[in-house]
This record gives C-alpha cells, sequence and structure tokens, in this order.
C-alpha cells in the first residue's frame, strides 16, 4: 500500500525532467561512441548512426515537437565536430525527427517492424541528402559504387542497431511514463 | 494546435539551419567561438574514451603466447640487421650529401621543421568523410593548415582548431587536392583523394603535362609552388601512369605512404606554408628550423645570410638584411599623391611634425631603416616646400645638420664591414650638405665607394 502512495506521488514535472535528463544523456553518450569509439575498432566496415536511430525513434514515440528538439541538438553535436557548411546535419536532422512525428499519432508504436522499414527509409534519406549536397554538385555520378559501398553497409549496421536502440527508447518512455 | 505549432517551429528551424549554411559556406569561422566551448567540454570524453580504448586494447595484445612471440623476436631481429645495414650506407650517402647541399647552399629539409605529436581522438563515422580529430589544439601551438605526417607519410592538413582539439582532412577525403611533383622530375602534378579509389588503397594523380618523365614506382612528393603543404613532404608512389582519354594530359594512380588503416599517433608540422611567404627579404626562401612566426624568421636570419645579402643589398643601394627592423613601417616617410596635390601650410605642418618624430626615434635607436626614412622626410619636405620662405629652409638646414652627424654614426656602427668611419663621416657631411636634393637612394650609393 505504502509503495503504491509513494509512485503516485511522483510529480509530472519531475517526471518530464527525469526523462529529458535520459535523453541528453543518451545524446551525449550516442554521440560519443558514434564518434570516438567505432570509428577506431578495426573490425567495423562502416558504423551504424546512433543518432540517426534516437532522433527518429525519438520523433516516432513522442511527436513532431520533441523529435525535432532532439534532431536540432543531435544536428548541432555533429556540425560542430565535423566538415562542411554548419548547419548541413542539424537541418536533416529536424526534417527526419519532424517527419517522424507525423507517423506517431498514426501507427501503433509497439509493431517491430515498422521502426526497421523506418530505418532503412530514414538512412536512405540522410545519405541521399548528403550524396546530393556534397557530392551531385562536384561532378561525382559513381551512383552505383557509392550505393554499394557507403549506403548499403550503413543501411544494415543501422538496421542491426535499430533493433536494440528503438526497444531501449521504447522502454525508457514506458518506465518514465508510469 | 500541436501539428500547427510543431509546423511553425518546424519551419521557423529549417530556415535557421539553412541560414546557418548559407552564412558558414560564405564566411569561415564564424561558428568558432560556439565549437571552442562545446569542444572544450567534450573532447576530455573523448580522449577518455580514447585512452581506455587503447589500454584495453594493449592488455589484449599483451596475452599471446611465448611461441608467437619467439617468431616475432626472430623476425625482428632479421629486420635489425636489414636495418642496420641500410642505415651504414644511408649513413654515408647522407655525408655526401650534406657536402652537396652546401655547396648549393641549400639548408631545407622537411627533418627541420618542428613536430608536435598528437593522437586521433575521434573520425567522422560516415564513410562519405574521411575527417579526424586529434588531442592537441590552439594551446598547443596547433594553427589552421598546418600538415599533418605520420609513419613516413603525408597524411593530412588541419582544418579547424579549437582550445584543445583540431580537426585533420585527411589527403584520401574526396575533397583534398594536394599540389606535388614527382621527386626525380620535378614535373607537377595534383594528388586528390577518390572515394571509389577508397577500397583499393589508391588516390588519383591529374594534370600530369604529357612530355614528363613520372613513371611508375616513382616517389610522389609535395610540390614548392603549393599553397598550403610544405614541400618535400613524401606522399606516395605513382603507378599505372598513362594518358587520360582526351589525349592531352597523363593521369595515374597513387598509392600512399602511409598506413591509413591503422591511424593512432600523428606528427603535426608546425611550420605553415604562408609564414615562408613574407620570408621574402631573405633572398632565397629560406627555412629556418624552429621558427615559428614570422618575426622569428626576420630576426633568426643567420650570420651568412647577412654576408650575403649585405654585400648584394649594399651594392643595390638597399639597407642590408640584418638592419631592417621588421616593425618599422617602410613606407612612412614616401611621397604620396596626396603631397603632390596639396601644397602649402597643411603639408608643410605635417611634414614637420613627421621630422621631429623621426628626429625623435633617430635619436633613440640605431636603425638604418629610420635613417632611410628621416633622409627621405627630408626630402619629400624639400620638394614640397620649393615656394617657402627661406627661413624655413634654414630652420631644415640646421636640422639636417644637426641630424647628419648622428645619422652618419649609426649607419657605419650599423654596417659590419671595416670602413674608415671618419673618412666616411667627413665624406658624407660634405655630401649631404652640398647636395640638399638627392635622393635617400642616391645618398646611400655613393657613401657605398667607401666601403
Amino acid at each position: 500500500m505504502k509503495s503504491i502512495f509513494k509512485k503516485k506521488s511522483i510529480k509530472k514535472s519531475t517526471k518530464r525532467r527525469l526523462g529529458i535528463l535520459v535523453y541528453i544523456l543518451s545524446l551525449v553518450t550516442a554521440f560519443l561512441i558514434q564518434t570516438s569509439v567505432i570509428p577506431l575498432l578495426p573490425f567495423l566496415s562502416a558504423s551504424p548512426n546512433l543518432l540517426l536511430i534516437l532522433t527518429f525513434s525519438i520523433g516516432f514515440i513522442h511527436g513532431s515537437l520533441p523529435g525535432m528538439i532532439y534532431g536540432l541538438s543531435a544536428g548541432l553535436l555533429l556540425d560542430l565536430f565535423y566538415s562542411g557548411p554548419f548547419g548541413f546535419y542539424s537541418l536533416i536532422f529536424v526534417v527526419i525527427g519532424y517527419v517522424n512525428g507525423f507517423f506517431c499519432n498514426v501507427y501503433y508504436e509497439e509493431y517491430i517492424t515498422l521502426p526497421m522499414i523506418m530505418c532503412v527509409v530514414n538512412e536512405f534519406i540522410y545519405h541521399v541528402y548528403i550524396y546530393f549536397f556534397r557530392f551531385f554538385f562536384r561532378e561525382k555520378f559513381d551512383i552505383p559504387y557509392y550505393l554499394q559501398h557507403v549506403v548499403l553497409p550503413a543501411v544494415v549496421f543501422s538496421l542491426m542497431v535499430t533493433l536494440i536502440l528503438y526497444r531501449f527508447v521504447f522502454s525508457a518512455t514506458e518506465k518514465i511514463d508510469k | 494546435m500541436e501539428n500547427k505549432k510543431s509546423k511553425y517551429i518546424f519551419i521557423v528551424l529549417s530556415v535557421l539551419c539553412v541560414m546557418m549554411i548559407v552564412i558558414s559556406s560564405v564566411k569561415d569561422g564564424i561558428m568558432n567561438p560556439i565549437r571552442n566551448t562545446i569542444g572544450y567540454v567534450l573532447v576530455p570524453f573523448q580522449t577518455g574514451v580514447n585512452r581506455v580504448g587503447f589500454g584495453i586494447y594493449e592488455n589484449l595484445k599483451e596475452h599471446r603466447t611465448l611461441a608467437e612471440v619467439e617468431e616475432e623476436n626472430k623476425k625482428l631481429n632479421e629486420k635489425i640487421d636489414l636495418l642496420t645495414e641500410q642505415n651504414n650506407r644511408l649513413t654515408l650517402d647522407s655525408g655526401e650529401l650534406s657536402r652537396l647541399r652546401e655547396l648549393y647552399g641549400l639548408d631545407q629539409e622537411y627533418m627541420q621543421y618542428e613536430k608536435v605529436a598528437a593522437r586521433v581522438i575521434a573520425k567522422d563515422s560516415e564513410n562519405w568523410f574521411q575527417v579526424f580529430r586529434i588531442d592537441k589544439g590552439s594551446q598547443d601551438g596547433i594553427r589552421v593548415d598546418q600538415n599533418v605526417m605520420a609513419n613516413g607519410g603525408l597524411i593530412g592538413i588541419v582544418t579547424d582548431v579549437g582550445l584543445n582539439y583540431a580537426t585533420v582532412r585527411s589527403i584520401i577525403d574526396d575533397e583534398s587536392r594536394v599540389s606535388a611533383m614527382g621527386l626525380q622530375s620535378s614535373d607537377t602534378c595534383i594528388v586528390a583523394g577518390d572515394l571509389t579509389l577508397y577500397e583499393q588503397g589508391r588516390l588519383r594523380i591529374t594534370d600530369i603535362k604529357k612530355d614528363t618523365s613520372i613513371q611508375e614506382g616513382d616517389r610522389i612528393v609535395t610540390s614548392n609552388i603549393s599553397a598550403k603543404f610544405l614541400p618535400g613532404i613524401l606522399i606516395g608512389y605513382a603507378v599505372d601512369v598513362k594518358e587520360d582519354e582526351k589525349r592531352l594530359m597523363k593521369d595515374g594512380y597513387l598509392i600512399p605512404a602511409a598506413d591509413f588503416n591503422d591511424l593512432s599517433e600523428v606528427l603535426v608540422l608546425k611550420q605553415v606554408k604562408s609564414d615562408s611567404f613574407l620570408d621574402e627579404n631573405s633572398g632565397d626562401g629560406r627555412v629556418m628550423a624552429g621558427a615559428g612566426s614570422a618575426d622569428e624568421i626576420l630576426k633568426n636570419v643567420s650570420e651568412q645570410n647577412t654576408n650575403i645579402t649585405g654585400t648584394w643589398a649594399g651594392m643595390e643601394g638597399l639597407t642590408p638584411l640584418g638592419e631592417i627592423d621588421g616593425t618599422a613601417d617602410p613606407n612612412s616617410g614616401l611621397i604620396t599623391a596626396k603631397d603632390i596635390v596639396d601644397t602649402g601650410d597643411n603639408v608643410y605642418t605635417v611634414k614637420k611634425a613627421d621630422e621631429k618624430e623621426t628626429t625623435a626615434s633617430g635619436n633613440n635607436g640605431g636603425e638604418e631603416d629610420d635613417s632611410g626614412r628621416s633622409s627621405s622626410g627630408r626630402e619629400s619636405s624639400n620638394r614640397t616646400r620649393e615656394t617657402e620662405a627661406r627661413e624655413e629652409e634654414t630652420v631644415e638646414n640646421s636640422a639636417r645638420e644637426t641630424e647628419a652627424p648622428e645619422t652618419e654614426t649609426r649607419e657605419t656602427a650599423a654596417r659590419e664591414s671595416s670602413q674608415a668611419e671618419t673618412e666616411s663621416q667627413t665624406i658624407a657631411n660634405q655630401e649631404e650638405t652640398s647636395y640638399q636634393n638627392n635622393d635617400s637612394e642616391e645618398e646611400l650609393i655613393e657613401e657605398n665607394p667607401n666601403n
């Protein structure tokens, strides 16, 4: 009896703060793992894009606005650290967070194959965006090569990691919303 | 409502991102303060993760069997024997090389460049780009456009610097272009990174002139005409050189000398190529080892340089190298269009003030540049005041005469060659008082027969 009362006394604001803290922590951790740990592992030929997976998961589960904000912060982190014009990654992450929010109210979130389809589609859009703006304008038209050697490994790896990460985001959301 | 609100926010954020892209494409470095701050916080994490991972990896490596270690020991001993023999041969060669270099007066070699060791802590996670971060930054002396080497070959160039990190673009990145040349033939070419060749471990060489002699196996090094890369750094070896489809130029592939799979420690060359452009006065573009900035380069000129260029400069009537004050403005005493156009009181007062300034500064230092300036200041004031009253001229004459012995003592004291000091003084004084309207250059030329 006492335990039920204690759980009910957790206010909504602290729950929200806890949620935000968890997401910020996951953002930083994913960024560190994605940039420092994975590229230095010698046996991986491609790396899963953890920040992208987290962005569309949050967009899908929580809606457009949280997805956009998370996407913006992830994109900003990537922009600060990498080559290219500033704002390049922010733009695509914001768009992905927003668009995935549309599916929030439409589909049932526990259905596992849907995140996998979403992962493939989102990764594809992301890589096409990078290719189009950084390579196409420099007249590098060898699309089959890029598809086979860059996009495909990245998509496969991300798919494998989506199964784990999406579950993580989903269960974290459930625990916090209890 | 929720949808509308998020739609507006989406539009605002997209517009913001596009603006940031446009601004940062047009103006470099505008995001640097933010990059610096966040990098300052996050880079220690990246460094920490890297150290932990490296430590674990080293630990795992230690647990190998004794047989493996013995085998490796044997191989290493064989290699040592080979290397010792090579080393002996090379020592003989290098003795001859240094003698030949002395003969030609060259002392430029990239081994003399000051280097900083750094460690790779993060890489761009996409396969689209080959950009990585190192754990040294501006507080360790890293600057933009410094070249990065590893394993004896060129690796990349620094593109971005923060307080405690730097971003390096590797030469195998798709957007990288290095101006290079063949070592034996000195024919220039361009080494370009290409994503499609990344799997094969190659880069492309383009723009080789048709009648050059770059062949298979030729060493390719960075060229002297490169705007950003220091000359003479080994990039790799040429393979497969043949004419291109249009039969105007040749192109080929390059196998890089450095190993890109295994990058953990790199060396950053502290010398930036654009610094040596400021070194024009030294006559032969020498690079001094250990010199960081242009000022230091100017001040650290060796004796040999001074002697050579001293006589050379003296013969042409210019100030010898050793006495050039790098901080002085060489154009301050020159006649400008404004002086020619303006006649009248303004110019007089300005030039008088100028003269007083140069007198004052002349009293302080022993710089020949000052004497050059003051004399030219006098000459310019002479020309513009030809229509002035005589009182002003006599005032100026007395000023010049008091200045003359001072400038003379300074000039002779500054020269290192032996002169009869009293002789030159009296002769110079006579020249100055008699030829009032001479150029400053003519003055110096007339004194030089006294050397």
